[in-house]
């Protein structure tokens, strides 16, 4: 596209250090039902472009969505100018990027059917029968269920000569159940979080017959007891909880551009400084946490990133021990690296791409173990599957996390519903006392696709993943 | 700007056949200048256009949005739509758009904030970051602003516009364990002083010292405004009346009861000199709306359809404001005896619905104070804590003052908080 050439030859001209030019166009649909009502039926577009100039070591970033020559050359010239004045206020000569060679390269998420050709009138057919069975339970007073499709188009160029054309998809389909009666209300959820695939996953999933289970757990968690107290019990967590729980507590304190102090000011640091690389004991031995923006189906899998970077794999944590950090070529040579692991990504055309969290997963058990042996193999603990009321605090240290549906676990049996369980526990206790995980039959990803961060808030996706895991000795309790 | 935005809107009259639409468009000029550890780290600008059409067919509904305006992509944007709804389902909750409507007239346009070019931004940001640097501490923060105009127009007969101006801007003062922010927001960037902020930032940073290590245990708090202001904004979405009466939030049939402290008043205000005030959204009009009078639940907010459902009028909690008095710090902490000074929380979420259970942790700063002075400053905490029990606790109030740009609260002086967790920080 001829855009690309002359927005890169204008930052040449003008004398960027570096430039890059993203034209973007992101396609949404929403659907999002009531009961019987359709509260949303949406469909956005977003198109335009966002130029990043990089001039006396600062950035300038400008953007627009008028699409002619005037347009474009005058938004050059006002990112140009923008990183000229920030350069006032820089430490010694500023940003340098890590080293990285140029490609000329396209990528497309691999699917089967394009959610956006299923015509709105059986998407909305499908979610109205999974609402009016959830319905049939007297107890259900509400049912929600929700549907996104988004493709993100994408074509990059830079001055160091990289030509991209990214055409990513995901979708993400969630149901929920809401019990209520004259003392409480209580739901539950089905949610795997997005995935970087097309409608076929929806005729997999079967959602109506687990609508059948979510408003059967829904009743069942509504008439279900509280724990009395808090003490240090076992925890047996899914694959779906852990998707957050290692999203707060591991993926976010790994970007480098919070451990650089870059996000001090919101989102906040990071307690896993540089000086504790190779060496500090995030989590026990069989701990191993991988970064892949490789993934086949995960949602920060795009070919490469807003850097022009390549997507990799590569371990953030390894035998328990912290590896390694997700990177830009902007933040890793604050530590002495010249490479980025590709983590660069911006939400929207108008949005200056930042550090964000790449896939990141639990590498599943070395040892054959199904969830149901982990189980018997518990004298006393708690069950929990899926995502609840999520806490941490600005340094991700210390947590409190609940959860979507509990069991309480007696000698090696689930024996009961439990509802308004918490967990508070921290870093590094939490990872440590990691003593057992299933293998890689019960490995499973989770989506995440709110992920928010930076000043103005972009919201992010990537993909998690893990196996059941087992965890002694924390405190495990209710709100009290 | 009308002109052109007439034209987008002859467009979508011409073309439509729905039976009912809404239309919004709006135009939004941003700059952000982002900066930490004492050096800009982002700085972003442009104008983002939206244009959104929601069209009504047989009482079938779908809404689309481009950004893009030209005549080819409006004549899309109206088909496109339309199309959606006519495969859509009939919505047994529908409800026709609103009709011809007065609303307030808005003063949010103020020559200060509209003329800040990004020399003098970035010049502030010099400045702030000279001071940090001159204490021997680190800076981080933003300084954004913004310029919208948004239109709104229905088939029914309602036709609005207003525009805003707004600057924020805030500052996290970091030298290795010591850490604390100030932010302030407005709309009239007259009313702004660097000075001021850096005092208020440099007085809060000095009085912290290496945190001494506390247990978390139930003590009277008193909570700054910024603190206030982020525990509260959960009523704006808890207060609601349909989850109210669908028994998913605690408020059934609360109207007219002490529900909430003696002490607690909260409204939503047709005119403010700080805040940005917003006349119309898309199923109401701003009217000055008490929803808590001393601890009594007057008020809901209501959405449009559900308005419909049970005979009500539709409301909407444009802005909060949260009555605040004339005590001083000084006089809670002697009110008070023994407590903590909360500058900030962090990280709030619902633990339970029904019982208005809050979570989250204190940030950028905890003292603890003793025999009604200052004593040092100590760890963060996490609370897990009942709203509406909060409000009932209240002892005293300070004035009040903007947080964010939708919020006026004061400072409050708390007892019994409830604190369970503590940070090793
Ligand atoms: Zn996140």
């Amino acid at each position: 596209m001829k855009y690309l050439d002359l927005a890169i030859d204008r930052a040449v001209q003008l004398g960027a250090e570096y430039a890059d030019i993203r034209i973007h166009k992101t396609t949404t649909e929403v659907l999002y039902l009531q009961n019987k009502s359709i509260k949303n039926a949406n469909n956005d577009v977003l198109y335009g472009y966002g130029i990043r100039v990089l001039k006396d070591g600062t950035w300038g970033f400008a953007h627009s969505s008028v699409f002619t020559e005037d347009a474009l050359l005058k938004t050059v010239q006002k990112a140009y100018d923008t990183a000229k004045l920030s350069a006032i206020v820089k430490n010694g000569d500023g940003i340098r990027l890590a080293n990285e060679r140029s490609y000329i390269a396209s990528y497309k998420t691999p699917y089967k059917v394009d959610p956006f050709g299923i015509p709105l009138k059986e998407k909305a057919e499908l979610f109205l029968e999974i609402n009016q069975r959830m319905m049939n339970l007297k107890e259900i007073k509400k049912a929600n269920s929700f549907f996104r499709a988004q493709k993100d188009e994408k074509l990059f160029a830079s001055t160091i000569g990289t030509r991209l054309d990214i055409n990513t998809l995901y979708i993400n389909p969630q149901i929920t159940a809401i019990a209520i009666s004259d003392y409480d209300s209580q739901s539950r959820t089905f949610d795997e979080g997005g995935r970087g695939v097309g409608w076929e996953w929806i005729e997999q999933l079967d959602l109506l017959e687990k609508s059948r289970y979510v408003a059967e757990e829904a009743v069942m968690k509504l008439n279900s007891d509280e724990l009395k107290e808090e003490k240090r019990r076992t925890l047996v967590l899914d694959p779906n909880h852990l998707g957050l729980t290692m999203h707060e507590s591991v993926g976010h304190p790994t970007e480098l551009d919070r451990v650089l102090g870059w996000e001090a000011d919101y989102a906040g640091i990071s307690f896993a400084t540089p000086e504790k690389l190779g060496n500090y004991q995030y989590g026990s031995k069989i701990v191993n946490f991988v970064g892949d923006n490789t993934l086949e189906g995960g949602l920060a899998t795009a070919g490469f990133d807003d850097d022009g970077v390549p997507g990799q794999k590569w371990h953030i944590i390894k035998d328990g021990v912290l590896q390694e950090y997700g990177t830009t070529r902007e933040t890793a040579p604050f530590i002495g690296v010249d490479y980025s692991r590709g983590c660069n990504r911006a939400t929207h055309y108008y949005d200056q791409p930042i550090n964000r969290i790449p896939n990141l997963y639990l590498l599943p058990g070395k040892k054959e173990l199904t969830p149901a042996q982990l189980i018997s193999d518990t004298e006393e603990g708690v069950y929990i599957q899926g995502r609840g009321s999520f806490s941490i605090d600005q340094h991700r240290v210390n947590f409190q996390f609940g959860g979507d549906f509990f069991w309480e676990i007696k000698d090696g049996k689930l024996i009961r519903p439990l509802k308004k369980v918490l967990y508070r526990s921290n870093n590094p206790e939490f990872w440590n006392s990691c003593d057992a995980i299933c293998d890689k039959r019960f490995w499973k990803p989770f989506g995440v696709i709110n992920c928010g961060k930076g000043q103005p808030n972009q919201t992010a996706r990537m993909t998690h993943g893990a196996s059941p895991a087992r965890f002694r000795n924390i405190r495990v309790g209710g709100s009290k | 700007m009308k002109e052109l935005v007439s034209s987008i809107y002859e467009i979508i009259k011409k073309e439509h056949k729905a039976d009912d639409y809404e239309v919004y468009i709006s135009f939004s000029d941003d700059h952000e200048a982002r900066f930490a550890q004492n050096a800009m780290s982002q700085h972003m600008t442009g104008q983002i256009v939206k244009v959104v059409y929601e069209a009504s067919i047989d009482r079938k509904t779908a809404s689309s949005s481009v950004n893009q305006y030209d005549e080819d992509t409006i004549r899309q944007l109206v088909k496109t739509t339309e199309d959606l709804a006519r495969i859509s389902q009939e919505d047994p909750e529908y409800i026709d758009s609103m009709g011809k409507q007065d609303f307030p007239k808005t003063d949010n346009i103020k020559p200060a904030t509209t003329n800040l070019t990004p020399e003098t931004i970035v010049n502030i940001i010099k400045d702030a970051v000279d001071f940090a640097k001159s204490k021997g501490t680190k800076l981080s923060g933003i300084f954004s602003l913004n310029k919208t105009s948004f239109y709104f127009y229905t088939k029914k007969g309602f036709e609005g516009s207003y525009d805003t101006c707004s600057y924020e801007f805030s500052m996290t003062m970091k030298e290795g364990e010591r850490e604390t922010k100030v932010s302030t927001a407005g709309k009239d960037f007259s009313k702004f002083s660097l000075q001021n902020q850096l005092d208020q930032l440099y007085s809060q940073f000095s009085s912290l010292d290496k945190p001494n290590a506390m247990e978390p245990e139930t003590i009277s708090v008193i909570l700054r405004p910024q603190a206030v202001a982020n525990i509260m904004m959960y009523l704006r979405w808890l207060l609601d009346r349909r989850m109210a009466d669908d028994g998913i939030t605690p408020l059934k049939g609360q109207i007219g009861k002490q529900f909430f402290g003696e002490k607690f008043n909260m409204s939503t205000v047709e005119n403010d000199d700080n805040m940005t005030i917003i006349p119309f959204f898309n199923d109401s009009v701003l009217k000055q709306i008490d929803w808590i009078k001393d601890g009594v639940l007057m008020a809901q907010p209501i959405s449009g359809t559900y308005a419909n459902m049970i005979d009500e009028k539709p409301s909407s909690m444009f802005n909060v404001f949260i009555q605040g008095d004339t005590t001083s710090e000084e006089d809670m902490m002697k009110m008070a005896g023994r407590g903590l000074i909360i500058n900030n929380f962090w990280y709030i979420r619902t633990n339970d619905m029904r019982t208005f259970d809050l979570t989250g942790m204190t940030r950028d700063g905890v003292l603890y104070f003793e025999n009604g002075k200052v004593k040092h400053s100590v760890n963060n905490f996490r609370f897990n804590e009942k709203l509406h029990e909060i409000t009932r606790r209240i002892m005293a109030l300070g004035e009040s003052t903007i947080v964010f740009n939708s919020s006026v609260v004061p400072t409050m002086l708390i007892k019994d908080f409830h604190f369970i967790d503590r940070t090793n920080f």
